[in-house]
């Protein structure tokens, strides 16, 4: 880089020719055709008897003004990322989903009617626009430096769950300082667990969830690269998607909550290492703690002082060849329903007096591999991602409600734990040419649903089958 | 057979996104290149140079460490392997309004809390001593419905095809617990050709026209006479001489079609149309004269009310609805006149007052027919623009009639009413509904000022069997509304 005055200068000069230009133009009639000659070579000008939407839509959003609108002016300059568009899927049963992230995770459970007909045996079709995602980077000529600092916010649309759906949800927040051989992040990011460059290019927004770990959650986050080796140290809470835990007064059922990793007092801690190739990819792992107060006090209304301590340690590798890329992840989880994941905890004993439990975690294992080839001058892509997670329950003997005659076991969507396994395999096909975009997967899935025995393991599945399509039509920016 | 494949790929991009000429398509996306200021391939480690700026050149790098770069790429999704937009920034056009509005009404209202906005005056509720309850005056006084729009590649459409992106959102929420958040209106990408164009996206539903609908002050744009929904789609209009066509495959989204919860109980839904399978298609056909229009729109759309009866037997019910519409929007040279006549089924979705109901009934398994509630609406908007084209003054006239529906219905035997799913709950109820609204408006560069005068009627009343309102009982509303807006 030269130095960054350029830059500066180039970005004053646009903002003052955008400003003159529409200083020059106000006022003028509404048939009038403004000009805008920024570009050396083309006709820049937004035509008030256009027919494309956009044009009509700068009117037609003023509502009642659109008669009198003349602000026909092409300007305004900063780094703006995301995508809008839609997508449009089938899956022949009814799905399991993750509202925070507003994506399916697998098909829905068995449910007989009383003739024993399963309800959940009926396709859905959708059609959706508002995963679109509207990010800005702030400072984006800060990679060149040797030390800068940069900013990035990035919403989305999906809201946090049904009811606040088509709200803007926040996704990333962060700023990051970088320097030659480091990085220092602080805000609303990926959790380590979920690697940038490693991850399933699913055409569904789930990105391989229940298999890959998702959370976005606020932290601080240092880096530093040793020759080969990199190593990243990761302080934690949790965000939108939350840890899934006991109500604070109801005995029964579970709920998502914020609270249980705000009483731990503790944020949750990450540890990560790389060890990278030249050019070609790296192998690592990472190990996470997280720890978690259920509840203050018993629903006897004694003060209790109860915890959950739990791990998460996978493995990955990410494998960059001259046509494409080969990911793969092995994951371990206790109690990850805060990262989507379909392990949680149970409780362990309960003393039938102060009804004070002890608590113990439920694993599991998942696996994804995701491979995919670019071709057509690097215009089309096509890949498949394989996955599958199996249950392990607990390492030991649990409390049986007397009531359901069940453990008692808060996962992700008070459901997760009954699933014995599941297991996905998706192919797709993607093109994109500049801002246009087109992707088309299809998927089948398999989850197996049951009881539970006393060691929260799964026993009984009734497995069950979806198909689905999904095709998606975007405008990247 | 490889290059077989490659070449099948692309007629089939060529058929499906350029309607009149497969060449035209390629011609708009190398396009975008120029219009938006396409860097040249930023593949190398430092960059690629932007060729429209005279050589400054892009410090985005795809090989970057820096996590802010990679998330451009992550944040696509499954679009990252195919990402190469690494320029240093994005030309975009904000446009919206920043609106205060202030409106006093001489009765209580019922609110489509979707759209933040008024739609018609409550009934009539007694007391114990037969007093009204209702009728009490009210004063709104909000700002959240300023909206934010963001027009990616503004200097599209001035190429012979080309594509371009919108993202648009206001402050009003979906629900009373959700107001003061940012709702999506508006997103979506349109390819546009010479005759024609392909919108993928949410945007407003066919039903509702860019160019003719009513101008209103109040933010309702004419509802419950004019539909209203803005849904995720992928439609495709193309224009032979005089006439346009369009079709439209679309679905819902904040604005939901009421059905059954458990029981009686209405709520709206997304699941309704989802579990039908079937999306909503429209149709649309426009004769063009000049700068005027007059045509018609058709719509049809399934939902499928429930998958399990109240007793717990799975189902097999859905119901099929058409919305029909008759347009004119007439341009002179002194303003503008606009009307709309629709007839509708089915419609809480687009906020119009028709419905559903029960027909049938099995005693023993709970299992339900459907059969639509209709309605007929209309409304005229005209406007008229004087004193340098800064004011103009304009007149509001709509109404609509609950038409009920075509068979005998169930009846409750709790509440010996049929029942009906429509907008609200309530709508059902409305046996005709009218609004007369002047408006003026004044503006000049960013500032604007409205006022509009609203007078509302409306027929509440019970149902027959056929869900047609009897004994109706007549409220009257009058309403003013002041708006100041900065618009950009």
């Amino acid at each position: 880089m030269k130095n960054s005055h350029e830059y500066l200068r180039f970005y004053i000069f646009l903002v003052l020719f955008g400003c003159l230009n529409l200083k020059a133009h106000i006022g003028n009639s509404p048939n009038a055709i403004l000009h805008f000659n920024l570009h050396k070579h083309a006709n820049m000008q937004l035509n008030w008897d256009s027919e494309i939407a956009a044009i009509r839509q700068l009117r037609v959003s003023q509502a009642y003004g659109d008669p009198l609108y003349t602000k026909f002016a092409p300007s305004s300059l900063i780094r703006f990322y995301g995508f809008t568009g839609f997508a449009m899927g089938t899956v022949t049963r009814q799905v399991v989903e993750a509202f925070n992230i507003a994506s399916y995770l697998f098909p829905a459970p068995y449910l007989p009617d009383v003739i024993d007909r399963d309800i959940n045996a009926h396709a859905l079709t959708f059609l959706e626009a508002n995963g679109a995602r509207l990010g800005i980077f702030l400072n984006p000529i800060a990679q060149n430096t040797q030390a800068n600092i940069y900013g990035l916010l990035e919403m989305d649309f999906s809201g946090i769950e049904p009811e606040t759906a088509y709200i803007a949800k926040i996704r990333h927040a962060f700023g990051e300082i970088i320097w030659h051989n480091g990085a220092f992040l602080f805000g609303q990011y990926y959790h380590p667990l979920f690697l940038r460059n490693c991850f399933p290019r699913t055409v569904n927004y789930n990105m391989g969830a229940p298999y890959e770990p998702q959370a976005l959650v606020p932290q601080v986050r240092v880096s530093q690269r040793f020759s080969m080796i990199e190593l990243t140290l990761t302080a934690a809470g949790e965000a939108y998607i939350k840890s899934w835990g006991p109500f604070l007064t109801q005995t029964v059922g579970q709920v998502q909550s914020l609270v249980f990793i705000q009483n731990a007092i503790v944020p949750n801690w990450n540890l990560e290492f790389k060890w990278l190739f030249e050019n070609t990819g790296f192998v690592g792992w990472s190990f996470d703690y997280k720890r978690l107060v259920p509840r203050l006090v018993s629903f006897n209304n004694f003060k209790v002082s109860e915890h959950i301590d739990s791990v998460i340690a996978e493995v990955f590798s990410h494998n960059v060849f001259y046509w494409g890329q080969l990911n793969c992840k092995v994951v371990y989880s206790q109690n990850g329903s805060d990262q989507l994941l379909i392990s949680g905890f149970a409780v362990d004993t309960v003393d039938p007096i102060t009804d004070y439990r002890t608590y113990s975690n439920t694993a599991a294992f998942s696996g994804w591999l995701d491979i995919y080839t670019v071709f057509f001058y690097d215009l089309m892509t096509a890949g498949l991602f394989v996955g599958g997670t199996v249950n392990l329950g607990a390492s030991h003997a649990l409390y049986t409600d007397p009531t359901s005659n069940q453990p008692i076991v808060y996962a992700l969507d008070g459901l997760a734990q009954l699933l014995a396994h599941s297991v996905r395999v998706s192919p797709r096909f993607s093109y994109g040419r500049n801002a246009f975009r087109f992707g088309i997967e299809l998927t089948w899935d398999l989850a197996a649903f049951g009881t539970l025995d006393d060691h929260a393991r799964v026993i009984d599945a009734i497995p069950v089958n979806a198909f689905s399509y999904l095709v998606s039509i975007d405008y990247v920016f | 057979m490889v290059s077989v494949f490659y070449y099948l790929l692309i007629i089939a991009f060529q058929a499906v996104f350029c309607f009149s000429s497969s060449v035209l398509c390629y011609n708009a996306i190398d396009n975008l290149s120029c219009a938006i200021g396409q860097f040249d391939r930023a593949q190398a480690p430092m960059g690629g140079v932007c060729s429209w700026c005279n050589g400054i050149p892009s410090h985005l790098s795809p090989v970057s460490r820096i996590l802010a770069v990679r998330e451009l790429r992550v944040s696509q999704g499954y679009g990252d392997p195919l990402y190469k937009r690494f320029y240093d920034f994005t030309i975009v056009r904000f446009y919206g309004a920043l609106n205060f509005s202030f409106a006093m009404r001489t009765r209580q209202d019922v609110v489509a809390q979707t759209i933040g906005s008024y739609l018609f005056p409550s009934q009539c509720l007694p007391d114990v001593e037969g007093q009204d309850i209702n009728a009490h005056a009210k004063t709104v006084i909000q700002a959240q419905l300023s909206r934010f729009g963001v027009f990616f590649n503004p200097f599209a459409g001035m190429t012979e095809c080309d594509i371009y992106g919108i993202l648009e959102m206001d402050f009003g929420g979906v629900s009373l617990d959700t107001q003061y958040t940012a709702k999506l209106r508006h997103a979506f990408g349109e390819i546009v050709w010479n005759s024609g164009a392909f919108l993928f996206g949410q945007y407003y539903h066919p039903l509702f026209l860019k160019e003719c609908f009513p101008r209103t002050i109040d933010f309702n744009m004419g509802a419950p006479y004019e539909p209203q929904g803005i849904m995720p789609q992928i439609r495709l209009s193309q224009r032979f001489g005089p006439v346009e066509f369009a079709i439209a495959v679309s679905s819902e989204s904040y604005i939901q079609s009421y059905g059954p919860l458990v029981g009686i109980v209405s709520v709206p839904s997304i699941s309704f149309i989802q579990d039908a399978m079937v999306p909503d298609c429209s149709f649309l056909a426009k004769f063009i004269i000049d700068s005027s229009f007059y045509g018609g729109a058709f719509d049809y759309k399934r939902l499928v009310p429930r998958l399990a009866s109240d007793n717990n037997y799975k189902v097999n019910e859905y119901l099929d609805s058409f919305i029909w519409e008759a347009f004119a929007h007439n341009v002179f040279s002194w303003g503008e006149l606009n009307l709309k006549f629709i007839y509708s089924q089915n419609g809480s979705d687009q906020l119009l007052i028709s419905g559903f109901a029960v027909r049938t009934q099995e005693p023993i398994t709970n299992k339900q027919t459907y059969v639509n509630t209709a309605a007929l609406s209309g409304w005229l908007d005209v406007f008229w623009l004087f004193y340098n084209q800064e004011m103009s003054l304009g007149l509001f006239v709509g109404g609509a009639k609950n038409l009920g529906a075509k068979n005998s219905l169930f009846i409750n035997p709790t509440t010996n009413q049929p029942v009906v799913f429509a907008v609200n709950s309530i709508a059902q109820n409305v046996s005709y509904s009218a609004r007369i609204s002047p408006r003026f408006v004044f503006a000049r560069d960013a500032f604007r000022f409205g006022f509009e005068c609203s007078w509302n009627g409306i027929s509440y009343g019970c149902l027959d069997d056929f869900a047609q309102v009897v004994d109706p009982v007549p409220v009257g509303s009058f309403e003013y509304t002041v708006a100041l807006d900065y618009v950009f």
